[in-house]
């Protein structure tokens, strides 16, 4: 029999989690198929659902649903995330679900993870005694006795900037995944490049990004079949072991050559 | 429900459908599901659970105090399965109670128990289309080497079965057709694919081609909802064959008709359905209903509608075709194959409809069709009045674009040479003067021609060039197809029916109009045309679908045509009544009865003349374009012209138009709806008889899209609904060619040098 | 599990297993405008207003709405923005099916309430995942068209520009 607690604050959220072993924090559940043995949902929990702007950063509780988040306006959210949460399901669906159970969804990483990587988000992460900052570049799960208490995006408005979802339109499966890119350039130079794949498993490689940072522009075909090994080179690194279809893995590569097309 | 209280023999049925069963409630209701068997073959020796609690009940074939099989277009089908299995998943007996929960609970706990020998059946059907699986290790040196080769010399499991034992026949043909004409029909079929297909002809043109329905998750399952009422028996489902359910309860449960109302629900959906297997389901039900005595309700879940009430049939289409260089098509050898699955009752109906299509409305010379529906360990089918000839549609219209491209000729060339009246030895006659007049419309509104031109020059153009090209475009294809749809099919075997209506014009300026109940929008055609003929307010207009159980329509809802032919029986019927009006007293009835003049015209032993009434006729035009980066297609415009004759109403066609275009949209590419903002319809009104313009969308608009995808690709896409990997594939597989064809004509060159030197 | 909401302007408490979805709850105590479509939370036939906005309730497991306030369509119907809606979709020549109502009806509501007048691509947005049953997209956006006209200027406006759109 599965049982679902409530909490109407962080405080009880706090004393509901030490008293119940195996408790799991759930959000809006729209994508659930079965849920845990034992949960408890941040949804409707106000100190959970925050949404502030700040001049360069955004700051979004895991509780805060994804059309509240767009009701912030497109102008006030970077252009990926807008068009990430967009690309989620359906209005109806985004009434209830939340950008905390769209990050800490275990397995197949959501739509949204990639642009957050993008974007070098950090979560705040509360225990009772204790709060850590880590970036989500390597976050992996909410840790035992934690809660996902805030979300902190840098506000960025880089030069060229692409988002795609890759695979079914409404549904996640064995085949979606997201895809992003940023760009900033200066004085004919490429002077930073965020690549972020998330999916079956998250592709991000600083050391990546740093190889092609400083290529000249405009680039030549020469400049992005070069760059194109490199990337390709990474990604087979990262995807050793894991359960990726050839379809998303080219996909993947003909998104990063369209990318970079751009620049020239 | 009956308002009031009647006798049972005069109560009278509604055929209007109205709520949802699923909506349906009473007190007490059980909640029921079906427990199925478990393989495809075998044979049961009963279905039993260890314990079942108070207000649970289990029933089975043994269960059924009538006849345990329903007869359909005289064949019979099992109401549950008994003795030898036909299919995975075939429905052995319905279990039912109080909690839902519970209920799926127990399900869990029945055991289906087979005899033994069918075991070695199950195992070959389940190694029938697997490859003896080989395990191969990346590193031979690996510790575990030496266990898979152990593993790799273990026998086959076929050479250790005992074949005796293994259920032989699992496909039977159940229906076929063939259609000879010309050469083939004179000099024999070897002969004459001697004379066509030797290479004598400019161009043989072979190809398979298949369309595959994808319904829509949206739709209400099917399901029923039956309690007793007294002596009476009610039935809540979404059944378009009214008579037909009330039959075969009756026949199962060993009780009299007139003791079964039958309440007809809406069914939603794309396809048409409400035919026999919603009377097994419901007779199902009923009998868990009339056993218990209380009120059962099941409600099919949405794995249980995909897997055994799929619509329609699967086909797949071979088309081999001698053509001139002048585009002219002098042999075509056509082979459609078409799945029933275990049981289909319709499928001689369904072979005969496919064969007749063909051709679609072009004339061969000489021309082989051979129809073979066989069956298979799939679960059951039906037939899909609506829409039947789609995919016989696809496949020709795909055909004649391969023929185009292979001749180099236009599309429209292809279709006009192709079109002439001269050919008397064809055997069909369709009223196709009027064909050509639509795809020259949908041609001339979309340009296709100077688009396809350059579509294709710029496909050739990227072949050749490097298959990895700097800052690739997107793929740009145009495709174009045409069919028809039909009001009447005078070779029907199935559901031969008169069409019948009846008007009463009372002394309140009120008109009712007795007949099958139809779509609003064509209820307001009904309304319209009394309206105008009587000069009376359509507000006074009203349709009156309830029938006492001797008059109810033997045939189900779909085979009656409600535009052309009730609308024109309307007519009559309304100009009778005006004449009579001033000068008999009120109120005044009239029936009227359609004509059995027209199919005279055709004649069914030698299966040659004019198999339809009246058609409509469309044109679909569509230009894609396809993303090389994320294989995502994008329509870029849809153009349709339509001719069917008299529009009534242009408002609503167009509206039914559209959305029949957005359901097909959803139904292309697997998992994706493809967006389309420019969508142009057209109607051409001619002095044709009005037509149907459902399903029109249908037939059309599939093959004009693979055409685009087929031409964007610069290869053929011969399957609908396409799947990304599909075109990742077709991509590679170019590109593969592409580099193959490089290196050979460097290896060439490299030859040519050497030997210069 | 007991959870305590507001459904249809009455304080009650629904009775089920935690996990048991929100539609099938309200299903079970007679609210049949609920309907079971895709179960996937695209089609809309399950819509509920949750706090004043439609959710799809396939998707909701009981347990988490603690105390919300619930609206389905039968209750909806009492309103004003109902009829709004439904005189905006029939100058528009829809005519719901039965299966869909609540998902179009409710997402027509979503717009209605806005202050501002949506664009014709803001509504696309809202209603292009809904089931294609009965009304093709182009006109159920000329009916929600058409309801917020009769929001702003009112049904003879709005019959005037219904003829327009056609």
């Amino acid at each position: 029999m599965k049982s679902i607690l409530f909490a109407k604050n962080i405080q009880e959220l706090f004393f509901q989690l030490k008293s119940n072993q195996e408790l799991t924090v759930v959000g809006g559940c729209t994508q659930l198929d079965e849920l845990p043995g034992k949960s408890i949902s941040t949804y409707g929990i106000p100190d959970l659902s925050h949404i502030t702007r700040h001049e360069r950063f955004l700051e979004i509780g895991p509780g805060a649903t994804l059309a509240q988040i767009l009701s912030i306006g497109q102008s006030h959210l970077p252009a990926i995330l807008y068009e990430a949460i967009l690309s989620v399901a359906n209005p109806i669906i985004r009434n209830m679900a939340t950008i905390g159970g769209n990050i800490c969804t275990e397995g197949h990483k959501r739509t949204l993870f990639a642009p957050l990587l993008a974007l070098d988000t950090k979560l705040e992460l509360r225990s009772q005694t204790e709060t850590r900052i880590e970036p989500l570049q390597t976050f992996k799960k909410v840790p035992d006795g934690f809660i996902l208490s805030n979300i902190r995006i840098p506000l960025s408005y880089p030069e060229v900037s692409i988002f795609r979802r890759i695979g079914p339109e409404h549904t996640i499966t064995q085949h979606s995944a997201s895809f992003v890119f940023l760009g900033d350039t200066e004085r004919n130079s490429l002077v930073d490049v965020k690549l972020a794949f998330a999916g079956p498993f998250v592709f991000r490689s600083k050391n990546l990004e740093n190889m092609i940072i400083g290529h000249r522009l405009p680039l030549t075909k020469k400049d992005i079949d070069e760059i194109q090994l490199m990337v390709e080179a990474e990604f087979q690194k990262a995807s050793t072991d894991q359960m990726i279809s050839d379809v998303v893995r080219q996909q993947f590569l003909n998104l990063t050559r369209y990318s970079f097309e751009q620049l020239t | 429900m009956p308002k009031k209280e009647q006798t049972v023999k005069t109560m009278k049925h509604s055929l209007e459908a109205t709520g949802f069963y699923s909506d349906a409630s009473r007190e007490g209701t059980l909640y029921a599901v079906l427990v199925r068997s478990p393989a495809a073959t075998g044979k049961v020796k009963g279905v039993t659970i260890p314990e079942l609690p108070e207000g649970y009940y289990l029933f089975t074939a043994n269960d059924i105090p009538g006849e345990k099989k329903a007869d359909i277009n005289n064949q019979s089908w099992k109401i549950f399965g008994y003795d030898n299995v036909s299919y995975s998943g075939e429905p052995l007996g319905i279990l039912c109670g109080p909690d839902e929960n519970k209920v799926l609970e127990l399900l869990e706990n029945v055991s289906v128990n087979f005899d033994i020998e069918s075991l070695e059946s199950a195992l070959k059907k389940a190694m029938k289309h697997q490859k003896r699986p080989v395990v191969k290790l990346n590193e031979p040196d690996s510790d575990i080497s030496s266990f898979v080769s152990e593993i790799n010399e273990l026998p086959s499991l076929d050479t250790v079965l005992d074949n005796r034992r293994v259920e032989q026949k699992t496909e039977e043909t159940v229906a076929s057709r063939e259609i000879k004409s010309g050469v083939f029909a004179k000099k024999g079929i070897a002969q004459a694919e001697k004379k066509l297909f030797s290479g004598k002809e400019d161009f043989i043109c072979e190809e398979t081609w298949k369309l595959g329905f994808l319904p829509p998750l949206w739709k209400e399952t099917c399901g029923s909802f039956c309690w007793k009422d007294g002596k009476c028996l009610h039935i809540s489902a979404p059944t378009r064959w009214v008579t037909h359910l009330m039959q075969t309860v009756s026949s199962t449960l060993n009780i009299p008709s007139e003791n079964i109302i039958v309440h007809k629900t809406k069914t939603s959906g794309v396809f048409s359905k409400g035919m026999w297997r919603t009377s097994i389901l419901a007779a199902q039900v009923a009998l868990a209903s009339y056993l218990t005595e209380k009120p059962v309700k099941l409600v099919l879940t949405q794995q249980e509608q995909d897997s055994y009430m799929a619509p329609g049939v699967k086909t797949q289409i071979s088309y081999k075709t001698a053509v001139s260089k002048e585009g002219k098509i002098n042999g075509i050898s056509a082979f459609i194959d078409i799945d029933v699955g275990c049981f289909n009752p319709f499928a001689q109906e369904i072979a005969d409809r496919m064969s007749i299509v063909a051709c679609n409305y072009y004339r061969p010379k000489n021309i082989h069709i051979v129809t073979k529906a066989h069956t298979s360990k799939n679960p059951p089918t039906s037939i899909c009045l609506r829409g039947i000839d789609s995919q016989v549609f696809f496949a020709i219209e795909n055909h004649l674009q391969k023929i185009a491209d292979q001749t180099n000729l236009l599309p429209d060339e292809i279709r006009r040479i192709n079109l002439e009246k001269k050919n008397t030895d064809f055997p069909f006659d369709f009223d196709s003067e009027n064909a050509m007049e639509t795809f020259t419309k949908a041609l001339e509104i979309s340009d296709f021609n100077r688009k396809y031109a350059s579509f294709n020059m710029d496909a050739l153009d990227r072949i050749q060039e490097n298959s990895n090209p700097f800052f690739a475009l997107p793929l740009r294809g145009i495709g174009v197809a045409t069919a028809f749809n039909v009001s009447d099919y005078y070779g029907t075997t199935a559901f031969p029916a008169d069409e019948k209506i009846e008007i009463t014009l009372f002394p309140n300026e009120h008109v009712v109009i007795h007949a099958m109940n139809p779509s609003q929008g064509v209820q307001e055609i009904w309304k319209k045309t009394a309206s105008e003929i009587l000069e009376i307010k359509k507000d006074n207009i009203s349709i009156d679908s309830e029938y006492e159980i001797s008059d109810l329509p033997d045939t189900p809802d779909d085979a009656h045509n409600t535009i052309s032919s009730i609308n024109e029986l309307i007519k009559k019927a309304c100009i009778d009544l005006q004449k009579k009006r001033f000068h008999q007293p009120l109120p005044i009835t009239v029936k009227k009865s359609s004509s059995a003049s027209f199919k005279k015209n055709w004649n069914k032993e030698e299966f040659r003349g004019t198999p339809f009434g009246p058609a409509s006729y469309a044109t679909a035009v569509v230009e894609v374009e396809l993303d090389t980066y994320t294989y995502n297609e994008r329509i870029k415009g849809i153009w349709i012209v339509i001719d069917c004759g008299e529009l009534f109403d242009k408002s609503a066609a167009l509206r039914a138009i559209r959305l029949e275009i957005q359901q097909q949209l959803e139904m292309l590419v697997r998992g994706k709806a493809i967006p389309c903002e420019n969508i142009t319809i057209n109607f051409i009104q001619t002095k044709n008889s009005a037509g149907q313009i459902g399903e029109l969308v249908r037939n059309t608009l599939p093959a004009a899209f693979s055409s685009a995808l087929s031409l964007a690709l610069a290869t053929q896409l011969t399957k609908i609904p396409c799947t990304e990997r599909q075109l990742f594939e077709l991509i590679k597989q170019r590109e593969t060619k592409t580099e193959k064809q490089e290196e050979k004509e460097q290896s060439e060159q490299k030859e040519k040098e050497e030997a210069k030197e | 599990m007991n959870v305590p909401v507001t459904l249809n302007g009455n304080k009650t408490i629904l009775e089920a297993p935690a996990d048991e979805t929100l539609m099938s709850v309200l299903r079970r105590i007679g609210c049949s405008s609920v309907k079971c479509g895709c179960g996937q939370g695209m089609c809309g036939s399950c819509t509920v207003l949750l706090n004043d906005n439609p959710v799809a309730t396939c998707k909701i497991p009981l347990g988490i709405i603690q105390n919300a306030d619930i609206v389905t369509l039968e209750y909806f119907e009492r309103t004003k923005e109902y009829t709004m809606i439904m005189k905006g979709f029939e100058l528009a020549g829809i005519k719901l099916c039965g299966l869909c109502d609540s998902g179009k009806i409710f997402s027509a509501y979503q717009l209605l309430k806005l202050s501002k007048i949506p664009s014709r691509e803001e509504i696309s947005e809202q209603v292009r995942s809904l089931a294609p049953c009965c009304t093709d997209m182009n006109t159920l956006i000329n009916g929600i068209i058409l309801a917020i006209e009769i929001r702003d200027k009112g049904v003879e406006r709005a019959s005037r520009k219904a003829e327009r759109l056609k």
